[in-house]
């Protein structure tokens, strides 16, 4: 097969753009350093203001977030020509035991059962980059 | 049927065939890396083949991790919601540069365009040392979810 080559351009995404679009998401993946080792995983999210909730149970998860993390959400068009995607950094605290039910509604229930631990991601940056494929000048 | 095995979470835990069958089956993936101490994801479109994942792409992090080297993870999930199944694959491997290979065997080795833009002429591979992956399905969840 030939590899195609396209006109591509990538433009960033400001904030204000960012969390629109991190808003209208329900599931991301969550980067964590477990042992020095990098390590994703697909989770079930919510917004509380700028920062991401999502529920875990005690896991390999919750082990790489004593530090920060990375949490990125994006829709890519399947033959991967244009898409989006968001990336989070930041850090993640478990907040089980500081907030009450009004999170525990905007963390996504989690399709695998209840998950007890509620966890913030309070972002400290967010970057966003759109890509579209044009087609190539005439040579 | 064999028995599923679940993990602490409730969810089907695949086996290695079956994991590196479902790599097989998807183009899109998400690359992490450790930079300094901090994670770092990003998208990228991908091949499976001969063990390995391979991609394309341009100066940066993801290039300075395979140049050193270094370990790894990539992500390939698939979700639908509609019927609330979904499953994950995990890879953990060495990233190296691919060298020595002509543009029409990039070609071969990646049949996919890279997310993005120009210069993307690195092919990097992935090493499917470990592979681990895990399963929802209505038909697998244990628990009704939480109202």
């Amino acid at each position: 097969m030939d590899l195609v080559e396209l006109n591509m351009s990538t433009e960033a995404i400001d904030f204000k753009d960012c969390r629109q679009l991190l808003a209208g998401e329900r599931i991301g993946r969550l980067g964590v350093v477990v042992d020095g080792r990098p390590e994703i995983f697909p989770v079930n999210y919510g917004m509380d203001g700028d920062g991401i909730v999502f529920r875990t149970n005690q896991g390999r998860k919750m082990l790489g977030l004593s530090g920060e993390v990375v949490f990125e959400v994006d829709r890519i068009d399947p033959e991967g020509r244009s898409g989006w995607s968001v990336v989070v950094h930041g850090r993640a605290e478990d907040i089980t035991h500081f907030d009450g039910p009004r999170l525990r509604e905007r963390a996504e229930t989690p399709w695998s059962g209840p998950k007890d631990i509620l966890v913030r991601i309070s972002p400290l940056v967010v970057t966003g980059r759109r890509v579209h494929a044009g087609p190539l000048p005439p040579s | 049927m064999t028995a599923v095995l679940t993990d602490d979470q409730g969810m089907e835990i695949l086996d290695e065939a079956e994991c590196r069958r479902l790599l097989g089956t998807s183009q899109l993936g998400r690359v992490g890396l450790t930079v300094g101490e901090v994670p770092a994801v990003f998208p990228v479109n991908y091949c499976f083949s001969d063990e390995a994942i391979w991609f394309l792409t341009g100066p940066g992090v993801k290039l300075q991790a395979a140049e050193a080297g270094d370990t790894v993870a990539f992500e390939v999930d698939e979700v639908d919601e509609r019927a609330r199944d979904a499953w994950s694959v995990l890879v953990i491997g060495t990233s190296t540069v691919a060298t020595g290979l002509s543009r029409t065997e990039h070609a071969a080795r990646v049949p996919v365009l890279p997310w993005t833009a120009a210069e993307r002429n690195h092919l990097v591979r992935i090493g499917a040392d470990f592979v681990s992956g895990r399963r929802i399905s209505q038909s697998a969840q244990q628990h009704p979810p939480r109202e």
